[in-house]
């Protein structure tokens, strides 16, 4: 009997992730504000902001060197840490698009549109939805 | 014989927090202590199965990188361990049972699985095997039923909660009873909801048609049959707390189907991705309805089944809802913040009965997990085509700020009452209240 051992990692963090520092603190201008604040709401939701620019900057290099996947990836890890977030969604949305991915791009860009964006990336979704919706 | 070790990345509390949020440049050690995490891996391993037969995981050092959050699931453990030990010394409760599920909204990324209270033993999974009546875990989809129809339903639409009778198909009559076995009479339809009517719901379920129904509960993701039934309406139908969990995770999710995930992805030795488990979601419903939907399951945690919230998770906005079954059975909460949701379940093996409602059981293990580790409270700010009113408490009818029993309450633009009741000086409706609310 073959016993095959594996590894399971927690905590997602992959082997290859660049180690960028965070920058210095950024306000994300595309988060809608929040009524209420969360626990130890100032300290993290500046590391998130500036770990969120760095998931975003990181994914258009990705994405620049052609490294697709990579790029959906950074921009996954980007949802995990700003689950409402527009941006990111539209990102992804735009990605999927690139990659022919018709149905995911919609579903995105969708989930995009939900989350109260500005007017600019409101207009971004729909003309996206517009695009994907033709022939 | 697939034998799956969990090297821990051990890290110190604080660094293990910061590098939740940081995933960017955290060097990990492994200290080569092994804790088994049986429930988890049991779905990672059945997720696995779609992809992979055994021999094709035969290279050493293949990683998994899963979504699991040790953080989370000590808590989970520890949380339900606590109530189940404590259920012990009385009679009812004694061999109680439990399991927990806590996922991500938005991305469906499973965090944490308790699979009973022998967290180290690979037994029955019940996380992902029990199959349970749920109860009133299902009356938020005929409510949701209802909302799509917003021209016909919305939250102050008054609904009967008198005595309700059915005759069946086979001749019986179905006559369902409230929980505190009163008739409430005409309330709102986002009371009804929090207070869990049993009466109201039936009868609401019936207006609707099963066929509704069924296809809503579908579209939120249960796949699993369910019974044709009326009583549907009040969760005659067996499921796993997993399945429980992809249904609520399409109301966490704004209305978008999001499959839950263990699995991020599979790297060979040289780094190389083999196989990516990417966020895959779907529309299913229009965001505004579940917006509207979620409103009133906050009023579960504020005046209804869930109240005891308001101390046990002071000042920290979530949504859920409460599930007992016949002779307290089964005792559920599921429910979420911004940044998690977490189903629990507690029961005997039995199916005798615990003793415990929804309230005084799992939503106990329930609000210790969040307060331990949910970080992010739900963000209210309703979207575009919603706009808050006035409305009258008693009587649903529009209102106005100020005014006596008058209750702000999010309706989809055109849908919401008439103003009718006026308590101001002048003539004139006073708007500034409603600029302040948008």
């Amino acid at each position: 009997m073959n016993h095959y051992k594996i590894a399971i990692v927690c905590l997602s963090s992959f082997l290859w992730a660049c180690s960028t520092q965070p920058t210095a603190p950024v306000t994300d201008p595309t988060t809608s504000s929040t009524i209420n604040t969360s626990k130890n709401s100032t300290d993290n939701s500046v590391k998130r902001s500036s770990v969120l620019s760095s998931l975003i900057s990181l994914s258009e290099q990705q994405e620049n060197s052609g490294d697709l996947q990579g790029a959906t990836r950074s921009l996954e890890r980007a949802i995990r840490i700003a689950p409402r977030n527009p941006e990111v969604y539209l990102r992804l949305a735009e990605l999927n698009e690139r990659q022919g991915k018709t149905a995911q791009a919609q579903s995105f860009a969708e989930k995009a549109l939900s989350l109260n964006p500005n007017s600019a990336l409101t207009n971004q979704a729909e003309s996206l939805l517009e695009k994907l919706e033709q022939p | 014989m697939l034998d799956i070790a969990v090297k821990e990345n051990y890290l110190d509390a604080d660094l293990a927090e910061s590098a939740k949020q940081t995933p960017l440049g955290v060097s990990t050690r492994s200290n080569g202590k092994s804790k088994r995490y049986p429930a988890y891996l049991d779905l990672v391993r059945r997720q696995l199965q779609n992809d992979y037969k055994p021999e094709d995981l035969s290279s050493d050092g293949l990683s998994i990188f899963t979504h699991f959050n040790p953080l989370i699931q000590e808590t989970a453990e520890s949380s339900l361990v606590k109530m189940i030990a404590k259920q012990k010394k009385s009679d009812a409760s004694a061999n109680l049972q439990g399991a927990v599920i806590v996922t991500q909204p938005n991305t469906g990324a499973v965090t944490a699985i308790v699979g009973g209270s022998d967290t180290q033993y690979a037994g029955f999974n019940r996380a992902i095997d029990a199959r349970r009546q749920i109860g009133s875990l299902m009356k938020p989809a005929v409510y949701l039923t209802a909302l799509e129809k917003s021209e016909q339903y919305t939250l102050a639409t008054t609904v009967s909660d008198a005595a309700y009778e059915q005759k069946l198909p086979n001749g019986n009559t179905w006559a369902p009873k409230n929980y505190d076995l009163k008739d409430h009479g005409d309330v709102l339809l986002y009371k009804a909801l929090a207070h869990s009517y049993n009466q109201a719901t039936a009868r609401l379920g019936n207006e609707l048609g099963l066929d509704s129904l069924l296809s809503t509960i579908k579209k939120l993701g249960v796949e699993s049959d369910v019974p044709a039934v009326p009583a549907i309406t009040l969760g005659a139908a067996e499921l796993s707390p997993l399945d429980v969990a992809q249904m609520y995770q399409t109301i966490s999710s704004g209305g978008f189907y999001t499959p839950l995930l263990a699995i991020s992805a599979v790297v060979n030795p040289s780094g190389e991705v083999l196989t990516s488990y990417p966020i895959d979601i779907q529309k299913r419903f229009d965001s505004s309805i579940i917006y509207v939907l979620r409103h009133a399951l906050q009023a579960v945690t504020h005046e209804g089944s869930a109240k005891a919230l308001q101390w046990l998770l002071p000042d920290f906005a979530v949504a859920g809802k409460t599930g007992t079954t016949n002779d307290l059975r089964d005792s559920w909460f599921a429910g979420f913040s911004d940044d998690m949701q977490a189903v629990v379940w507690l029961g005997r093996d039995d199916n005798k009965t615990t003793g415990l409602t929804g309230s005084s059981g799992a939503l106990r293990v329930w609000a210790d997990i969040f307060k331990a580790r949910a970080e992010q409270p739900l963000q209210n700010l309703p979207p575009k085509n919603v706009s808050i009113s006035w409305i009258d408490s008693e009587t649903g009818v529009g209102s106005q700020e100020g005014c006596g029993n008058a209750i702000p309450l999010p309706f989809v633009n055109g849908s919401e009452p008439k103003e009718e009741i006026r308590c101001s000086t002048t003539d004139k409706v006073i708007d500034w209240f409603r600029n302040l609310a948008d």
